[in-house]
């Protein structure tokens, strides 16, 4: 019982993760706390869910290809194919939205309040444009029935489980070495911290916004794809999401990418162990409990940025 | 003041502040060569500090002209002033303390497209201290190995001219003239250095030339030793006698 509900926390903790790191993102280089990120997840989803139907649907010969499963998969090679799609649509619509919105704002030096009640607005927006579009029905990517993997101690995972957690650590591991080790990725981290700094040394802010949002979009859409894959698609499912994304990239630290995925593997442990003794009702309650604690005990966030303001 | 044309920055009565209608800068003119320190002095306020910002591109220009070797860079946006050979060095938060003394060099050098390894190197040769230290983490670095990581990133692009806003503040006298021993070395190098400085003797010491700054507008400029040796200057501006300072202060329009 226990070890199913860690090995759940870790797998589901692995969307998390993905999602958390752009919220950091916002909260460090955009300078708002954007309550649209949620919904980014959602948009990438549903796009993926919309190459998945009309693959399915009007290319009969393409379809056998795109929708037979592979090997122990649920899905498809049509999945790759509608993550790509999905990631771009959320990079789009989010330089869209920053061109539109965020960056009118900027030009004025709106308080940052004001961009969090713009966010608000947009994740409206967006959240209704996706249920005109697909209705309030939740959708499946797939109806293939695959065979749980039984692990020691009688854990039971899905294959779609392991291969979205083992992508995960893969995207990780290519995000740290391109904020580590990549002029663009350094670019982003000082102008976390000191955006003028980073001017006087040639950095344009306006670029390393954008590249913030690519990136952050990017993260969202798989997100987002892998929350379909291993769970399943609904409008509201950006919505849901949203306070555990926040309460991860706040007890993590804000603009720590590694305290941002702890953050996220903490909150799932949690609530995977506790409702094994409380009502899954309350699954909710657990990341806004776990949030306080760390606000009251360590509000700097467990790995703060050193140095940092 | 000699001709623009010797001047590698020439700035025409520059008008600059934080807002249009309370200019803290009230036309300033000011000229600095290749291999030469001007010093930038003035009691508390004049506006030294609104000044170098407003050259570096950091705080708006209401009105005037800048001239970098006789092409006009007036307007400017910060980031891009760097690739046109200029580079600034902050007061306060000059390094970056979440990054490492060698990824805050690397950020220097952010606009180069090649030689990053070599003007790394000749940092580190210059600096040998921060070569001890290029892993740790800016944040743990002292007061002085700061100013020097924030001056050595400024030079990575080999700038023409260099910007620096008080660089002995909060520094021990030791380590002001360690400081003030490297920017004599980088101007003998043929970099025009630009300074603004609280400390009026040692400031004085190392400068070629001084421009005194008050409420705004320029009082006085000379050759450094003219300057230092001039019992009135000293007595009205740089001096410990605060009364005609004041006196100063009230005639003049105060932001």
């Amino acid at each position: 019982m226990i070890a199913q509900a860690i090995v759940d926390g870790f797998l589901s903790g692995a969307v998390v993760a993905l999602g958390a790191i752009g919220v950091t993102f916002s909260l460090a280089i955009l300078r708002f706390a954007n309550f649209s990120h949620g919904d980014l997840l959602s948009l990438g989803a549903y796009a993926a869910l919309f190459v998945l139907l009309m693959a399915g649907s009007t290319v009969p010969g393409a379809s056998g290809a795109l929708s037979t499963p592979i090997g122990p998969f649920s899905f498809g090679w049509g999945l790759p194919l509608a993550i790509v799609f999905g990631m771009a649509v959320a990079v789009a619509i989010s330089l869209l939205l920053d061109r539109l919105v965020y960056r009118r704002l900027r030009k004025r030096s709106a308080d940052p309040l004001t961009l969090v009640f713009a966010s608000f607005g947009l994740a409206l927006v967006l959240r209704n444009i996706l249920l005109l579009l697909f209705g309030p029905d939740p959708h499946n990517y797939s109806s293939e029935i695959q065979m749980a993997v039984r692990l020691p101690g009688r854990v039971l995972v899905m294959p779609d489980q392991l291969l979205v957690f083992g992508v995960t650590l893969v995207v990780l591991a290519l995000l740290w070495f391109f904020l580590q080790h990549t002029r663009y990725g350094i670019a982003m981290r000082s102008v976390a911290e000191n955006p003028m700094l980073s001017s006087i040394a040639g950095i344009d802010i306006a670029g390393t916004v954008r590249l913030t949002w690519i990136v952050s979009a990017t993260l969202a859409a798989l997100a987002g794809v892998f929350y379909g894959v291993t769970v399943q698609v609904r409008p509201e499912m950006g919505l849901n999401l949203l306070l555990p994304l926040f309460t991860a990239a706040i007890i993590g630290g804000v603009g720590s990418v590694s305290g941002a995925v702890l953050g996220a593997l903490l909150i799932s442990l949690c609530e995977n162990l506790f409702t094994l003794v409380i009502p899954s009702t309350y699954k909710p309650m657990i990341a806004f409990v776990l949030l306080l604690l760390v606000l009251y005990f360590r509000p700097q966030g467990l790995i703060a940025p050193k140095g940092q303001r | 003041m000699n001709g623009a044309a010797a001047h590698l920055l020439a700035a025409e009565s520059v008008v600059a502040g934080y807002v249009p209608d309370l200019p803290i800068v009230h036309g300033v003119s000011l000229g600095v060569g290749p291999g030469e320190i001007l010093v930038i002095l003035g009691p508390n306020g004049a506006g030294k500090s609104t000044l170098v910002k407003s050259l570096a591109g950091v705080v708006p220009m209401f009105g005037g002209r800048l001239r970098l070797a006789g092409e006009d860079i007036t307007g400017t946006p910060a980031h891009r002033l760097s690739a046109r050979g200029i580079g600034f060095v902050p007061q306060t938060a000059n390094v970056f303390t979440s990054l490492t003394v060698d990824e805050n060099l690397r950020i220097g050098g952010y606009l180069l497209k090649t030689g990053l390894r070599e003007r790394l190197d000749a940092a580190y040769a210059r600096f040998p201290d921060l070569a001890q230290r290029r892993r740790h983490a800016g944040h743990a670095l002292s007061g002085g190995q700061r100013q020097m990581l924030a001056i050595a990133r400024a030079l990575m692009t080999a700038p023409r001219l260099l910007l620096l806003d008080e660089p002995s503040a909060g520094l021990s006298p030791l380590m002001v003239s360690e400081v003030f021993g490297q920017v004599r070395q980088i101007a003998d190098s043929g970099i025009a250095v630009l300074m603004v400085e609280q400390n009026v003797k040692a400031g004085l010491r190392i400068a070629d030339r001084g421009l005194i700054l008050v409420n705004g507008r320029a009082a006085h400029t000379g050759a450094a030793a003219q300057l230092r040796d001039d019992p009135l200057i000293a007595q009205l501006y740089l001096g410990k006698h605060a009364a005609p300072v004041a006196a100063h202060a009230a005639v003049g329009v105060s932001p």
